[in-house]
């Protein structure tokens, strides 16, 4: 506990600095114009942002996008409620009931509820993560290669079963990018492989690349296939606080909403959308009046709201103490670490603790300033929602192509991004999840490593994956991960039979 | 959609062989554990593998009636942005940042989104100014000058 609080104080003289604050207000108030934009993600904003935080210490650019990531998910209830749109996936859940309150005049108060929930959340989220992510680092210190691929086919695994409609889709896109990531250097021996001769393809195919062409590019070309055309609530937003009516039906909402939260932002793949749909569905089942969900309850915003927050911070958990990422848009921010020369795993906390307390510490800053943006500038956000999509979209393809071109000042990245932004756009048409093949392409160096480094251990003996117990533990939970849907499949047949 | 989706599956395959092809020079094993090829052959493998399963998963659940997703009169707008983006990566290092980019919006404004001339062009301008203070400017970077090369700004 002492090293916490020596951490934490350590980390507020580093999150305060002017410039950090200013980053942190930069990230907060994009995040949330990007969670309240339909038409664009956190993960294609970090991604079109990531090179131009290249000059920056690597603290600030992380307080910077990090804010964008817990941002967004404040940002998204805003068109949610005002538009009945989600700016987001994870507040699909909010447009339920928070645009039923729209349309009863109480579009204020279920703004603010959304606000005040997701501050709640976002709070104890980041206390968790600044007591659960060290001792984790700690005991994952002891970790070797076996355990190490373990935890990362874990992932990969988790994120293709629960990020995806079809498995078979989740898994070839996961497959596509472990392909993606053998083009370069191979990391024990140091050969050459699948880089045609081409010398910017001996370290690999840039991830903010692939990251920047699937997901800001052909993003842009599905959204443009059609005209896109809102329409908002055109009465006056005004009275944000909730009355203390609102206030008791919801302090249920608060906590269910923020624990479920937390705990599936931790589980990789699960993340901030599958957190909100479960937070929604248990309120709706505890409720003594379930009839209300749906025609504006207020619980209806506050708990998905909650738990799209807390998901944000749980997904820190292993990002941090691990460096396994378990959404797409924390895959691109540990693509970032390691851009700006930090090595995420186990000691990336003991090794730069500035890093991490800093980090920390501006989360809980930016969750201020995200309450004080969220009441009373929630309007202003919602004016700026109506800026045309025509105006939009050129404006994310000049960052895209410019954040391409700066990485190496050369058009051959360019090139790279348009072409992943044809792959992209195929991958959405087909219904194929993207985010298997980012964190798939980030995994991959670390995941074949790990699996050589265990095969030389062991000359060549897979039997090191099953005999090691922590490996053994995580390969046997992957394994049930895996069988489940097939057992639930014949056990609902059994049922039916 | 399950013509589409088998031919995607057949596509995969093939990408897959192809990939296992390139590799073939790569050493699967070495003295003391795999080589460079290993890793690249179990997944050349199991794409294959996932895309046999995709094909015949396709053919078994397809629904039927399901359209294409691609639509000829949906794929034109993307495809023109494509081709103008395409053309403005072609063009970056001759004629230069400011210009291309001015060049590019004013097509994406003009044609594809029908912005009168003079809205056009204005913001068009404002735009290609905006993100050249931006990221030469005030980013340092360094972008092509082309044919602008030698001028004052």
């Amino acid at each position: 506990m002492p090293e916490v609080l020596t951490g934490i104080m350590k980390g507020f003289s580093i999150a305060t600095l002017p410039m950090n604050l200013l980053l942190a207000l930069v990230g907060c108030f994009c995040g949330t114009l990007v969670g309240a934009l339909p038409g664009i993600g956190p993960s294609a904003t970090i991604a079109i942002l990531l090179p131009v935080t290249f000059g920056m210490e690597p603290t600030s650019a992380i307080i910077m996008l990090a804010g964008i990531y817990y941002g967004a998910t404040y940002g998204g209830s805003i068109t949610s409620i005002l538009m009945n749109i989600p700016g987001d996936p994870s507040s699909v859940m909010s447009t339920l009931d928070g645009y039923q309150l729209a349309m009863q005049g109480r579009a204020g108060v279920a703004l603010g509820m959304a606000a005040i929930s997701s501050f709640i959340a976002g709070t104890f989220s980041v206390v968790a993560l600044m007591l659960i992510a060290p001792p984790v680092a700690d005991f994952a210190v002891r970790f070797g290669p076996p355990e190490y691929f373990a935890l990362i086919f874990l992932g990969l695994t988790l994120i293709v079963y629960l990020g995806g409609k079809s498995v078979i889709k989740g898994l070839i896109s996961g497959v596509a990018g472990l392909v993606i990531g053998t083009v370069g250097v191979d990391p024990m021996q140091g050969f050459g492989r699948y880089d045609f001769g081409i010398v910017r393809l001996a370290d690999g195919v840039p991830f903010i690349v692939v990251a920047m062409g699937l997901f800001a590019v052909a993003e842009v070309l599905v959204n443009i296939e059609k005209p896109f055309k809102t329409e908002f609530i055109t009465n006056k937003i005004s009275g944000f606080l909730p009355t203390i009516k609102d206030w008791i039906a919801c302090r249920g909402a608060f906590v269910r909403g923020t624990l479920i939260g937390f705990f599936v932002g931790v589980l990789p793949g699960a993340g901030a959308t599958i957190a909100s749909f479960l937070a929604y569905g248990i309120e709706k089942r505890v409720s003594k009046n379930p009839e209300r969900f749906g025609a504006g309850a207020i619980e209806g915003v506050a708990a998905p709201e909650g738990a799209n927050n807390a998901a944000t911070g749980g997904a820190m958990v292993p990002l941090f103490a691990l460096g396994i990422p378990g959404s797409s848009s924390t895959a691109i921010l540990l693509g970032g670490m390691m851009m700006y020369g930090l090595r995420p795993g186990p000691l990336l906390i003991s090794q730069n603790p500035d890093f991490f307390w800093g980090v920390v510490a501006s989360m809980y800053i930016g969750n201020m300033m995200l309450l004080v943006m969220n009441l009373p500038l929630a309007g202003v956000f919602a004016r700026l929602t109506r800026l045309p999509y025509s105006v939009l979209y050129p404006l994310i393809l000049l960052f895209v192509v410019i954040g391409a071109y700066s990485l190496n000042n050369s058009v051959f990245e360019v090139w790279l991004v348009l072409i992943f932004g044809v792959v992209g756009y195929i991958m959405r048409k087909l219904d194929f999840p993207l985010a298997p093949l980012v964190l798939a392409l980030v995994l991959g160096p670390m995941a074949e490593k790990a699996l050589s480094q265990s095969l030389t251990m062991s000359h060549g003996s897979l039997a090191i994956f099953f005999t090691r117990p922590i490996a053994a533990v995580i390969f046997a939970f992957t394994l049930v991960m895996m069988v489940s849907p097939l057992l639930k499949k014949i056990w609902g047949r059994r049922q039916a039979g | 959609m399950a013509r589409t989706e088998k031919t995607a599956a057949i596509i995969i395959a093939l990408f897959a062989l192809i990939y296992l092809a390139g590799g073939r020079s790569l050493k699967l094993l070495e003295e003391f554990g795999p080589g460079p090829g290993f890793f690249p052959v179990i997944l050349g493998l199991t794409l294959i593998c996932l895309s046999v399963v995709y094909y015949f998963s396709v053919a078994k659940f397809a629904e039927p009636g399901r359209q294409s997703p691609f639509r000829p009169d949906y794929l034109l707008r993307p495809a023109g942005v494509m081709a103008s983006l395409a053309v403005a990566a072609l063009a970056l290092d001759y004629l230069g940042f400011i210009i291309t980019v001015f060049l590019l919006v004013l097509i994406l404004l003009m044609v594809f989104e029908r912005y009168r001339a003079i809205r056009g062009i204005t913001l068009s301008l404002v735009i290609s100014a905006g993100f050249y203070l931006l990221f030469d400017t005030w980013l340092r970077v360094p972008l092509p000058q082309g044919i602008l090369k030698g001028l004052p700004f």
